[in-house]
């Protein structure tokens, strides 16, 4: 995902970057302008997934920015990061186009939480063409990252229930050009034996892990190779593959995706998947 | 009429801010500020305008400022320059000044911070009087933060 940052201050710039890093964006694009005169060449030129954008600005501020991108019909999403709090303000930002405004001081959290509320959007504008993509099934999912990540896993269907514990890693997949299609769930335990099990750590020290709630750098790319590789499982009726548009580390509820998985186009596919040697953990599996 | 604001919540809502975005953890002091001059402070003041005006200045000693700077950098103490120390005061004046605004009038406008290397009391607001001021600490160093508020105008004087 290409995320581009605007806003005046390099010091917010980098706290912006950093709290998304923390709320699970690491290892995506990032670039950075100082005002809206600038975004709206990046925009142009770098094409950004999300633009994230401060109000006030020099040269060109967030709100005239927003403007100038729908006067030139820009197809990009932006969403505002500012000190603005007052009810006329949001709904300023929001006629002029913004998908979310999130308050300073904001938590990796509430980023997180603004920042799936933009899929969730390209999922309700797309309602006609919903439960379209079907999963390959357990078999081929097993055999795929069994040989890919050279490990034996046993898995069984799993009665589908919220996710109860964090953090976990979320997966979220959908067309080149699209919305919302699956999302992929990695629980904790599962995060924390995978990760154990590839740079070859003991048990116990996975299930210290697992008792600290933590999320390893390991954990984390395993499970980021995990759900990239998974979206070759998706497939249309008319064989369009998914592509992983985003990755992130869930750390406490999110109304906005418990929302989305009791959406009534939504279909589960729950498994409980077993490490050898390390122990078991759930995949969640989510198709709209 | 005045906003009720008391010193312990204005420290906490700039406390909150600090702590959210930094990590920082402030707490309130009850020794007096060191006007003696030995303590180099950087000031930070935003101007909130809506019905009433008011005006939130931030104190901040060096050594803390230089502490939050580098957290907001990710980088070492000794390598902040001062227009990276300016930038954070700005920023974390800015969020200051949204945050006492939600609470104290959320219809009003923020102006953009102002940022100087002198202490408060040479940096001045003419027509404004102090409502509420409390210092917070850390073990880095200080934090004063006040609250002005802009005279009232004077009224016209009605027949006798």
């Amino acid at each position: 995902m290409k995320f581009l940052i605007v806003d005046d201050s390099k010091a917010m710039r980098n706290m912006v970057q950093r709290t998304l890093k923390q709320a699970g964006y690491d290892g995506h694009q990032y670039e950075f302008a100082e005002n809206g005169m600038q975004a709206l060449e990046l925009v142009k030129s770098y094409q950004p997934d999300l633009v994230l954008s401060d109000w006030h600005m020099p040269v060109m501020n967030g709100l005239e920015f927003l403007k100038q991108v729908k006067a030139e019909g820009l197809d990009v999403n932006v969403g505002m990061i500012t000190t603005e709090h007052s009810e006329e303000s949001i709904t300023t930002a929001l006629d002029a186009g913004a998908l979310f405004l999130v308050c300073k001081p904001f938590t990796p959290e509430q980023l997180s939480e603004a920042i799936l509320s933009v899929f969730d959007t390209a999922e309700e504008s797309e309602t006609s063409s919903t439960s379209s993509y079907e999963f390959a099934g357990h078999d081929r999912m097993i055999q795929m990252i069994s040989s890919v990540y050279n490990l034996k896993l046993n898995a069984a269907p799993f009665p589908h229930s919220k996710p109860d514990a964090f953090p976990y890693m979320l997966g979220m997949y959908s067309e080149a050009q699209g919305g919302l299609r699956a999302m992929v769930l990695l629980d904790n335990a599962l995060a924390c034996f995978l990760g154990a099990q590839q740079t070859s750590n003991s048990r116990i020290s996975a299930y210290d892990e697992l008792a600290s709630s933590s999320f390893s750098q390991d954990d984390h790319d395993i499970c980021t190779d995990i759900l990239g590789s998974l979206a070759s499982l998706f497939s249309g009726k008319s064989g369009e593959k998914l592509e992983l548009r985003t990755t992130h580390l869930i750390t406490t509820p999110l109304a906005k995706l418990d929302a989305m998985m009791a959406s009534p186009s939504a279909t589960h596919l729950d498994y409980m998947v077993e490490v050898p040697g390390y122990g078991a953990g759930r995949l969640l599996i989510t198709t709209f | 009429m005045d906003v009720t604001l008391s010193d312990t919540k204005l420290g906490e809502i700039v406390a909150h801010s600090w702590n959210i975005m930094l990590g920082i953890d402030l707490s309130n002091t009850d020794t007096p500020v060191d006007d003696s001059g030995n303590e180099k402070y950087v000031t930070g003041c935003i101007s909130i305008v809506g019905g009433i005006k008011y005006a939130v200045f931030l104190d901040c000693s060096l050594p803390l400022l230089k502490h939050a700077t580098a957290l907001m950098f990710d980088m070492g103490e000794d390598e902040i320059t001062d227009e990276e120390l300016e930038d954070a005061l700005g920023e974390l004046t800015n969020m200051a000044g949204g945050a006492i605004q939600q609470t104290i009038d959320s219809n009003s406008q923020l102006s953009l911070p102002v940022v100087t290397d002198a202490r408060s009391h040479t940096l001045k607001i003419p027509a404004t009087r102090k409502l509420v001021e409390t210092k917070m600490t850390h073990d880095k160093g200080d934090l004063l933060i006040t609250l002005v508020r802009g005279k009232d105008a004077r009224k016209p004087r009605g027949p006798k």
